[in-house]
């Protein structure tokens, strides 16, 4: 034993005593443990951002940008949940190197926070860099006309998403809840299919109730049948297909006699005729693209903080439990 | 450096543990056995995902509303458990024992590596196989075989999914299925880190599954054969083709449903000249002055489907065949850490 103790002693630098772990100590542990992932994740997203861009310079003929804002740009986030976040606590205790990590000078605690803030701060870069392609790109695409507005129109989904703060904190969602999953898991495969599962359940659901995050304005309008056209300003978002009422406002349906096949619109004194009165139409008016943008970001930054939190409770509840 | 407590594992075995049985061979059963409970959650999983996917698809009749804005028909997503069989079962099966170091147990037993390997493969290679079968006929009964199936005509964003129509023959879903399997299991003998092999499998089948679908299958209709060309003369006015019956049918792959043919044959552009030409039959008349002689389309009958099905097919017996290699390449390696 003292043999080989006293080899490996003379074969490495110098020991160095220090007072504490500094923070760039722990920001080159951190690099040296996850550089493959940081690396292979910058050239995914310079490939991924290098296709927008040189879409962007013909946006007629290009066709790669469709699975890219559609597909490509939401799964992004919830692979950095799958390949960052997930096996980040799991493979310690898969492994069970945690016994080690955690019973050093730092405590698993302040290990932790040093990973979410360091690895976070490089997602954040990361993902504010692709957002900005993201919507560089889409504003492109509508400054071009309407091309299939109910996806890339400020409302649709990829346009709504594309607000480069939306895309960063969507990535670091899917980081705090890959680790905040693992936690509590502990195996890798199993943390990576469950944090897929639930990150793809919540951006389905706040998508759903993305269009009445603030209760929708009512515009009265002339009596009509379902119509997809928009009629409620410029820029507004329309919800439903509008509801037809009588004089005693009752919902009635207007017979498909009255609509115009060529010009695509209602007849209002046919659909008077069959005693509507107006149409009800919920809708949310342009001005309230920024505040629901905020709301959204406030949805996933309160998700986030709320699974870091709980992550820090479980380590600080278990500290070196095997 | 205090000595670790000897615990003493006689006196447990002795006291609890039924004595040890002693068996002249390891029968391949006993093997299928061991198979089985180990991988019997991911057994369990696997089978309860696509029971509910096919249950899906049988109830729904092509629409499922999620929320309150958002519907879907869920055959869209019918390629969808062979990757995730790919990135759960396949990755981590080598991966796994490689990043646990228990391949240095395993494969120095009296089984040899490659029958271990047999074993593995053929009791999750053949679950794969049963599912991907089953679900390829559910969603048979649902979806005729076609070029296109249904989701084709409307305007669809993920345009990959027209895959859906041709790709429900069968022989092709199993193909894809288990190409899928084994491409995970490989990668994850070559990479030796599951969360590695997990990542790269996820990319790996996703871009060959989309080249294969939107570059071969494209390339495949346009020059395997020669698609079928029907003509008409462009008299003064523009005409679909007088003749509906030579022409392509509701069931039939059309490559081109507008073609300017010159006097001898040859397929040409809308002259330049008649751009700007707005009305059917001035365009017609400029048409000709410009030397286009008739009008044609350009078709693939349903008839050859099972041709082009056919050389996909292989193309996934050949991606098969390499993963396999692959695979047992790297479990022959042994006991090298």
């Amino acid at each position: 034993m003292m043999t080989a103790a006293t080899v490996s002693r003379s074969l490495s630098p110098a020991l160095t005593r220090r007072e504490r772990v500094r923070w760039t100590d722990l920001a080159w542990l951190v690099w040296r443990q996850h550089r493959l992932l940081i690396v292979v994740t910058t050239i995914g997203v310079a490939i991924a951002s290098a296709l927008y861009w040189w879409d962007a310079t013909d946006v007629v003929h290009s066709n790669a940008y469709q699975v890219l804002a559609n597909v490509i740009v939401p799964a992004a986030s919830g692979l950095v949940g799958v390949f960052w976040g997930a096996p980040l606590l799991a493979s310690e205790y898969e492994q069970r190197t945690h016994l080690v990590a955690w019973a050093q000078d730092t405590s698993p605690v302040r290990w932790m926070i040093a990973k979410f803030v360091l690895l976070g701060a490089v997602i954040a870069v990361l993902w504010a860099i692709l957002g900005a392609a993201d919507s560089t790109f889409i504003h492109v695409v509508n400054g071009n006309g309407p091309m299939y507005s109910s996806l890339f129109g400020r409302w649709g989904m990829a346009g709504f998403e594309s607000w480069i703060p939306l895309q960063v904190i969507y990535a670091l969602f899917g980081f705090a809840l890959g680790v905040a999953v693992s936690a509590l898991v502990r195996r890798t495969v199993m943390a990576i299919g469950l944090t897929a599962v639930l990150f793809a359940g919540v951006r389905f659901a706040v998508l759903d109730w993305r269009p009445t995050f603030l209760p929708p304005l009512i515009a009265v309008l002339p009596p009509r049948g379902p119509t997809y056209s928009i009629d409620t300003g410029p820029g507004a978002l329309q919800i439903g297909f509008g509801q037809t009422v009588d004089a005693a406002g009752n919902p009635i349906s207007i017979p498909f006699d009255c609509y115009n096949i060529h010009t695509s619109t209602w007849s209002v004194p046919c659909a008077t005729a069959h005693g509507a009165v107006a149409t009800y139409q919920d809708y949310q008016p342009a001005s309230r693209l920024l505040p629901f943008h905020l709301i959204e970001f406030g949805i996933f930054a309160v998700l986030t903080a709320a699974l870091i939190a709980f992550t820090v409770y479980r380590l600080r509840a278990n500290r070196v439990a095997a | 450096m205090t000595a670790v407590p000897a615990v003493s594992r006689p006196s447990a075995r002795g006291a609890l543990a039924a004595p040890p049985r002693r068996k002249p061979t390891v029968g391949f059963g006993d093997l299928v056995a061991l198979t089985v409970r180990q991988h019997r959650l991911a057994i369990g999983l696997s089978v309860l995902g696509y029971v509910l996917f096919g249950l899906l698809i049988v109830l729904s009749h092509g629409h499922v509303a999620f929320g309150h804005w958002w519907t879907f028909d869920p055959k869209v997503f019918t390629p969808v458990p062979a990757g995730l069989i790919a990135v759960f079962l396949g990755a981590p099966l080598l991966a796994g024992e490689y990043e646990r170091q228990t391949n240095l147990l395993v494969w120095s037993q009296d089984v040899t590596p490659l029958r271990w390997l047999l074993a593995k493969l053929t009791v999750l290679g053949g679950l794969v196989m049963v599912l991907a079968t089953l679900l390829a006929i559910v969603v048979n009964t649902q979806t005729p075989n076609g070029y296109g199936g249904s989701n084709y005509g409307a305007f669809n964003p993920l345009a990959m999914f027209h895959i859906v129509g041709y790709e429900t023959w069968l022989p092709l879903s199993l193909a894809y299925a288990v190409f899928g399997f084994l491409l995970g299991v490989a990668v994850g003998g070559l990479a030796r880190r599951t969360v590695t092999a997990m990542g790269i499998t996820l990319v790996g089948f996703v871009a060959i599954r989309f080249l294969i679908a939107n570059l071969l299958w494209p390339w495949l209709l346009a020059h395997l054969i020669a698609p079928i060309r029907v003509t008409w003369p462009i008299a003064d006015w523009i005409t679909p083709n007088p003749n509906s019956a030579s022409g392509a049918g509701p069931l039939d792959y059309v490559l081109n449903n507008q073609l300017w043919l010159t006097a001898s044959g040859q397929s040409v552009d809308v002259p330049p000249a008649c751009y700007s030409v707005q009305d059917i039959k001035p365009f017609g008349e400029c048409l000709i002055r410009n030397g286009v002689a008739s009008s044609g389309e350009a078709f693939q009958p349903l008839s050859r489907l099972l041709a082009f099905e056919s050389v996909e097919l292989a193309s996934y017996v050949v991606l098969i065949a390499i993963c396999l290699a692959i695979t047992i390449w790297s479990v022959r390696r042994k006991v090298s850490i």
